[in-house]
């Protein structure tokens, strides 16, 4: 490579860094971030094709597939963005939040800052200085002091350690990642459904779960469409056995059992699963022992016949939050099923089957309801990363509060003759950019010149931001 | 037998409407009460009057007052938190943007945005009357004590962006009435503002003789940052508790359901807010409408995504 090439090279680098260093990138990259996120909020996702066709006109539907909107927060561009926030960030922190230094106390042309002032005092030079360096130091300001070229220089700063604020931020933000990021590739998640009276394994977690009873409580509410069912309370009693952990309990919505291991069982889900008793002749038989736990289409045979009962649903007090608005909801729980022959339906609507009631199946069988069966859903899930996650969220704020509330200051006096009274020149900068604002700049100055006027006086009660 | 997974409570719709009349009452006193505040706090624009700031101060206490017993008795009547559904939280953010105007007034000089800031939050709750749904029970998703804390602090971001966003709203006015001044006077645009705008004589529509009131738009861009700065603290608090809520209740700390990526856009406009406010050159008429568009923001994740797009947040 020639040395021009190299140096071409460099100055590509040194671009690439310069532009992903520049505050304006971020800005540009939340832009788009907040775009895409809008769209993935107001465009259903993850819905199949179809149904994009039935809620939009066609050329939308056919943009929103086309341009892969269905699944927007697992894109490859959703995720680049985020990824490209973090390098960006992380640039930006090692060349421009780190160097970013407190400015020196050395001797500068006070007039060339933003904010400054001078004040004539009627106290000789000496009382001047010592008066100036009393006030600067009751406001809270830690104040040091030199002699350069004749003229008293005082240099005072506030709440200096707020410049970190930016930086606590963004290792904040970068913890959180490295939690999630810990979880993703250590933890794990999952599903199970257990019916009352059965036990469930979770291998992950060396788990056995044993549900020995579901409750769910619902509540009607008085709507203008009639009485719904609100639910009120899901509540799984369980018995869990694993490592160090044998433990009977109830986990509820909001509130999961963790066990010994730190893996969480959630209340996710529930269900009531049909329950049938089958006869023949009067004799009880069990075709399978999916009878007594049916789900929605589920199928069971009647031996030695050609007849079919496939389940449908359960409507009925045990679970009357499936109850539309303004139905009656059934005294009894009732089971809608179909009987079918040879494929054929045998009635014409779902029969409604009681629990108690029987019904005559043909070919000699009878079909009893009795009592539904519920399940639980539970989740269970086990994550490494969430101390990281909780500590990078406490930093994260943490930096906010600094970075955003509270503002590092310094400040410039310098008393000098000026033939006849001594003269005090004030100035204040920020590190962060933003002039120290001006009200409490000028509230400051103009309580300095009282105390110049006025020895005795004491301290002046200081005016904040004075606006209109 | 009677059955063990249910329980009625037959007797809840009549229980429901001495009740309901009972907070709704204190909340219409509050509605009436917010709107007088509004129109008295006017009064400082036209008649520069500080008995008018006195007189909206006492109005909107004492709407806050009717406001927090409305409050506390759908609290008291239902047995959880009032902020479970729509019109609850929407009181909620109403009530937090008074007190919070309260503060700010008091603290940043802001009285004289007070006629928006109150015509903003009144209108708000004015409309959260048509989702009253009466009592009713805190759904098991809800029933956990991250609702005392998670809600409320997004709740309380939201009133700071809506009095940052009138703010900058003020900002605009008052910006695009400086640079009128500046090119009447042919001058600069500080020399011009520090000239008394009658002097020059300047035609300016009598309803906008309110602009005289305000500050320097560059003081109000400082007001809107500081508010905003305070919104955005809370939000991230916010979320951030909202997502360890649901990582201790549900088991994943985001699912991407609407009302979370909603408020995710929020934070994005609003972390782009306070780094374009980091650049000079950006702070001004631009930063002044990424507040407003911030502000437009948390309208959307409120109500187009409460109403409109259902997920697991939904909780209308
Ligand atoms: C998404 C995560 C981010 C968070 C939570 C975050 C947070 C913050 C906060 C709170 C501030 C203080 C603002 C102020 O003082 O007004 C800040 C400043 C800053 N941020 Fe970020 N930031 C993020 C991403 C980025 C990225 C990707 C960059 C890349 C260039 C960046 C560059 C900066 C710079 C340069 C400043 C300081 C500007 C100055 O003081 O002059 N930030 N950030």
């Amino acid at each position: 490579m020639s040395a021009s090439a190299v140096a071409r090279e460099r100055g590509l680098y040194d671009q690439t860094l310069d532009l992903l260093s520049n505050v304006m990138f971020p800005v540009f990259v939340f832009a788009v971030w907040a775009a895409l996120t809008l769209v993935g909020t107001s465009v259903d996702q993850n819905m199949p094709a179809q149904r994009y066709y039935e809620e939009y006109p066609a050329p939308m539907a056919n943009a929103i597939l086309r341009l892969h909107l269905t699944n927007v927060f697992h894109s490859w561009p959703y995720i680049a963005l985020v990824l490209l926030l973090l390098l960006s960030m992380s640039v930006c922190t090692f060349r421009r939040v780190i160097p970013k230094r407190f400015p020196k106390d050395r001797a500068l042309p006070i007039e060339n800052l933003g904010l400054h002032a001078a004040r004539e005092s009627s106290l000789d030079f000496d009382a001047t200085a010592s008066a100036v360096e009393d006030y600067v130091a009751r406001r809270g300001f830690a104040v040091r002091t030199q002699t350069i070229d004749g003229a008293r220089w005082l240099f005072a700063d506030k709440q200096k350690w707020a410049r970190y604020g930016v930086l606590v931020a963004h290792v904040g933000f970068a913890v959180i990642a490295i939690g999630a990021f810990i979880g993703w590739l250590w933890g794990y998640r999952g599903e199970m459904q257990i019916y009352e009276g059965q036990t469930v394994s979770v291998p992950q977690a060396g788990l056995l779960v044993t549900l020995s009873h579901f409750v769910g409580r619902f509540e009607p509410v008085q709507t203008k469409a009639g009485v719904v069912y609100q639910a009120s309370r899901f509540q799984s009693d369980v018995h869990v056995v694993g490592q160090r952990t044998d433990s009977v309990t109830s986990i509820l919505v909001n509130h999961p059992f963790v066990t010994a291991n730190s893996v969480y069982l959630y209340q996710a889900s529930y269900g009531f699963g049909g329950n049938l008793q089958i006869a023949r002749d009067g004799k009880v038989v069990s075709p399978s022992d999916a009878a007594g736990r049916l789900g929605p289409q589920d199928v069971v045979p009647l031996p030695g016949t050609s007849r079919v009962i496939e389940y449908g649903t359960m409507l009925g007090p045990s679970d009357p939050s499936q109850a539309p608005p303004g139905v009656p909801l059934p005294k009894a729980d009732t089971y809608a099923l179909w009987i079918f022959h040879d494929q054929i339906p045998t009635t014409q609507r779902p029969i409604l089957l009681p629990v108690g009631a029987t019904y005559y199946a043909g070919d000699g069988y009878t079909i009893r309801a009795l009592p539904p069966v519920a399940w639980s859903g539970l989740t269970y899930r086990y994550d490494p990363g969430e101390a990281w996650v909780g500590v990078g969220a406490l930093i994260l704020t943490a930096g906010f509060v600094m970075a955003l509330f509270f503002m590092p200051i310094k400040l410039y006096a310098r008393v000098r003759d000026a033939g006849g009274a001594p003269v005090v020149d004030v100035a204040a900068t920020t590190t962060k950019g933003n002039a120290m604002y001006e009200d409490d700049f000028n509230a400051l100055v103009n309580g300095l010149a009282e105390r110049l006027r006025a020895p005795q006086s004491g301290a002046v009660g200081e005016t904040v931001n004075a606006y209109a | 037998m009677p059955n063990s997974y249910t329980q009625y409570n037959t007797n809840a719709a009549a229980l429901m409407d001495a009740h309901v009349a009972a907070y709704m009452s204190w909340y219409e006193a509050a509605v009436v009460l917010y709107l007088i505040a509004a129109i008295v706090f006017a009064g400082y624009w036209f008649f520069r009057s500080w008995t008018a700031i006195g007189a909206g101060i006492v109005f909107a206490s004492l709407g806050i007052v009717a406001q927090t017993i409305s409050l506390g008795l759908r609290w008291h009547y239902s047995g959880h938190v009032p902020w479970n559904d729509l019109y609850g939280s929407l009181s909620v953010v109403s009530l937090f943007a008074a007190v919070l105007f309260l503060i700010f007034g008091a603290r940043y000089r802001i009285w004289f945005a007070a006629p928006l800031a109150f015509a903003f939050s009144d209108a708000l709750l004015a409309y959260a009357k048509g989702w009253n749904k009466g009592l009713e029970p805190l759904v098991p998703s809800l029933q956990s004590s991250w609702i005392y804390i998670h809600v409320p602090v997004v709740l309380a971001s939201y009133a700071a962006f809506l009095i940052g966003c009138v703010l900058s709203i003020m900002y605009l006015f008052k910006k695009a009435d400086e640079d009128r001044v500046a090119r009447a006077a042919g001058q600069s645009v500080g020399a011009a503002v520090s000239t008394k705008t009658a002097d020059l004589g300047i035609a300016r529509p009598g309803w906008l003789s309110w602009v005289d009131a305000l500050p320097a738009s560059a003081k109000l861009d400082v007001a809107a940052y500081r508010v905003n700065s305070i919104g955005e603290i809370l939000l991230t608090a916010g979320i951030i508790l909202g997502a360890l809520w649901a990582h201790v209740s549900w088991g994943s700390y985001w699912q991407w359901d609407p009302k979370e990526t909603a408020a995710l856009v929020n934070w994005i406009v609003y972390a782009a807010y306070v780094h374009l406010h980091t650049k000079p050159s950006m702070r001004g008429p631009v930063t002044a409408w990424v507040s407003i568009i911030g502000f437009a923001t948390v309208l959307f994740s409120y109500f187009a995504v409460n109403i409109v797009i259902s997920g697991l947040h939904s909780y209308k």
